[in-house]
């Protein structure tokens, strides 16, 4: 949690788990990914399906590197909004999510 | 007092952040079961605030912390590739056969050398070698083939210890001949065996992998204590006493 708040200094050892405040990458980038797709007007009787979403937005990364020289990577949205004399610093994660045909889905992307 | 940044390697980034994404694409997986309608991540962009450092060998990052200014930029973008893209610009997985260069116990800097180079195994190396490429002119000048072969020939004696399990004299044709029985004795063709009874050249009339046969002169074996001295190759060498 180097750039976020105070805690426990992690240096000499292995760090199992993010901040307290954060998530693990894998489990913030799925729900930043969790996307219903459906928006549905009642009174209108219309349904407008979402086709791409492309997501541009400021991250608190909670970076910690392991004794073995591996990286534990933590992520979040802002999580202080108010002004002090050292804001924290912001990276910027962009993501880009496709609706996908269901019988495509085992061909999903792999880096 | 917030804990200080420490330094990380692009690689390790880029590896944990492949395992995290790979997580998410996992879970989307199980939520695509129960939906009619589903999405997947086409690509992750990430630009990080951070200081380079260079130690002299490697370049390394620090993430920024609060209250720094002058921050580098570094942008990173994955995004989606086929199983074909992935075989044509991946090198083939490791071999059980093949030997990292990571493995071998060579000079830190030779083996950042053949890193540069792109060499990761010894297969790698003898792809080049084949190509009669010229290590030393393009830079590197503490490798050599021969320098190179010898840590790997090595390295893979290591991976085949010797065994000895049995030693036995037996007569042939009126000469004492030691057998030695074992594993892994004769392994590389082109080191023959060389062995000393007693302080004297002993001759070798047969060897393979599991049996070496040692004609020894009459006159050096000595009732009691005898000593051989076997050198399998420059990097097997072991002493036996035998008991006669």
């Amino acid at each position: 949690m180097e750039e976020l708040i105070d805690g426990p200094a992690p240096d000499g050892n292995d760090v199992a788990f993010v901040d307290e405040a954060m998530l693990e990458m894998g489990d913030f980038l799925s729900q930043m990914t969790d996307v219903d797709g459906y928006l549905v007007d009642a009174e209108m009787l219309t349904a407008l399906t979402v086709e791409k979403v492309n997501l541009s937005m400021p991250i608190q990364l909670d970076l910690h590197v392991r004794d073995d020289g591996s990286v534990l990577l933590g992520g979040s949205p802002p999580l202080y909004y108010t002004e002090t004399t050292f804001s924290p610093v912001f990276h910027q994660l962009t993501i880009n999510i496709i609706a996908k045909e269901k019988e495509n889905q085992e061909n999903e992307w792999r880096p | 007092m917030a804990a200080v940044n420490k330094e990380w390697k692009l690689e390790s980034f880029i590896d944990s952040l492949v395992i995290e994404l790979d997580k998410a694409r996992e879970i989307l997986a199980v939520k695509a079961i129960n939906r009619p309608l589903t999405y997947t991540v086409k690509d992750v962009g990430m630009d990080l605030n951070l200081f380079p450092t260079f130690n002299g060998s490697e370049v390394r990052f620090v993430t920024a912390q609060p209250g720094q200014t002058g921050a580098s930029k570094l942008s990173i973008q994955l995004g989606s590739i086929t199983d074909q893209q992935i075989r044509q610009t991946s090198k083939e997985p490791m071999t059980r056969d093949n030997i990292s260069i990571e493995a071998i116990d060579m000079d830190p800097e030779m083996k950042r050398n053949l890193r540069t180079m792109g060499i990761s195994s010894v297969d790698d190396l003898e792809k080049i070698e084949k190509k009669n490429v010229d290590l030393e002119k393009l830079g590197s000048k503490n490798v050599s083939y021969k320098n190179l072969a010898d840590v790997i020939n090595k390295s893979k004696r290591g991976n085949l210890p010797p065994v000895v399990s049995k030693v036995s004299l037996s007569l042939s044709e009126g000469n004492p001949v030691l057998i030695v029985e074992g594993k892994n004795l004769h392994v590389n063709s082109k080191f023959p065996p060389v062995a000393v009874v007693n302080s004297k050249l002993a001759n070798i009339v047969a060897s393979d992998s599991n049996q070496l046969k040692i004609e020894v002169d009459p006159d050096n074996m000595r009732q009691g204590k005898n000593e051989l001295v076997m050198t399998l190759d420059p990097y097997a060498i072991f002493k036996l006493e035998i008991n006669n």
